[in-house]
């Protein structure tokens, strides 16, 4: 269980600094990757595409890194705004939110690429 | 001249009203302060509950929400204000009564980042010397004058009170965690390193907007953070 008192805010702001650079040159070259293909082409072509080669490393550390801002961001929200009783539930529920899709994601990765 | 004050007695009111005065202009000075329409306010009505007292912008006890902004009614002129002239207290505090707010949290938030100079050994018969350029880095850091103008106005401050510093206090941890003479800076960062304390600023700067003074807590909260992340 997550705990308010083990939250950090160095790291956290570090994280998501990072990130956020990373994710600033990520999507673009992604929008022009989604340009330049043809429109008839489905979902699973284009992560085919995606996770293909030398762009299958960059979008996965894109896809991690998209997770960790998500994380930092929403737990920022959460601590501002939701009720003090119920922050660190809210925090957990966030979490494991966040664990789930990443397992959906993997699963639909796996699913494109097998 | 229409005035609307908030008032509200703890004893009698659920909750806080506006309450309208018609005030005679000619009866105040050309350049007469907020301030002292609202001492002529308490002429007429002798229960208005307000705090001051230096008169001259030094020692912050009159800090006001005026027409949506808040300010020191003893610095303000009263012809820069628009009328109808809507005076509430300082947003964000638990209201004691009409326009005096409990700073109780405010004051602890200060406290708690150790606003005094930490030097060993500290010998009050040895002066503790610095060069000129240590000296000028103060400058913006310790003028200060703890009216809560800032804090009040903060949304990060109204959220979490009892956790977030606010500006106020971390403008004064910045002046300590740069002083040449404060040998505590890198426990200082280590215990201004936490999401709720520092973090919790979204720099959003409504506290420079409303710093009476003319200081810039966001800058130096954004300095505090760049050091934090260095650890020096």
């Amino acid at each position: 269980m997550l705990e308010m008192k083990r939250l950090s805010g160095k790291k956290a702001h570090l994280w998501q600094r990072y990130s956020a650079y990373y994710l600033l040159i990520f999507f673009p070259y992604l929008g022009w990757q989604t340009l330049n293909f043809p429109r008839y082409a489905d979902i699973q072509t284009l992560l085919q595409n995606q996770f293909h080669g030398f762009f299958a490393v960059s979008s996965l550390i894109a896809a991690a890194l998209l997770l960790i801002h998500l994380w930092v961001g929403g737990r920022d929200i959460l601590i501002d705004y939701s009720l003090r009783s119920k922050t660190v539930t809210w925090l957990n529920l966030y979490q494991i939110i966040l664990f789930l899709i990443t397992f959906d994601l993997c699963w639909v990765l796996y699913a494109s690429l097998s | 001249m229409e005035v609307l004050i908030s008032r509200y007695h703890p004893d009698k009111d659920d909750e806080p009203y506006m309450q309208t005065f018609e005030v005679d202009g000619s009866q105040l000075h050309s350049d007469a302060m907020l301030l002292e329409l609202i001492l002529h306010l308490r002429e007429i009505d002798p229960t208005l509950g307000v705090r001051y007292s230096c008169q001259e912008g030094v020692c912050g006890s009159d800090a006001l929400n005026v027409n949506g902004k808040n300010l020191l009614s003893c610095t303000t002129p009263l012809k820069s204000l628009k009328e109808p002239i809507e005076i509430r207290p300082l947003p964000g505090f638990p209201i004691i009564k009409d326009l005096i707010v409990d700073l109780e949290l405010f004051y602890q938030q200060y406290k708690s980042v150790e606003p005094f100079l930490q030097s060993e050994p500290l010998d009050p018969q040895q002066e503790h010397l610095q060069t000129p350029k240590q000296r000028e880095q103060l400058d913006g850091k310790y003028e200060c004058i703890l009216c809560a103008c800032c804090s009040a106005s903060c949304p990060s401050f109204w959220w979490n009170p009892d956790l977030f510093a606010g500006p106020a206090a971390l403008l004064a941890a910045q002046r300590f965690t740069i002083d040449s003479r404060d040998i505590t800076t890198i426990d200082r960062l280590h215990k201004l390193d936490s999401p709720t304390k520092t973090f919790r600023c979204r720099h959003i700067q409504n506290c420079t907007a409303s710093c009476p003074k003319g200081l810039n807590p966001s800058q130096a909260i954004q300095s505090l953070k760049n050091r934090i992340v260095k650890g020096h």
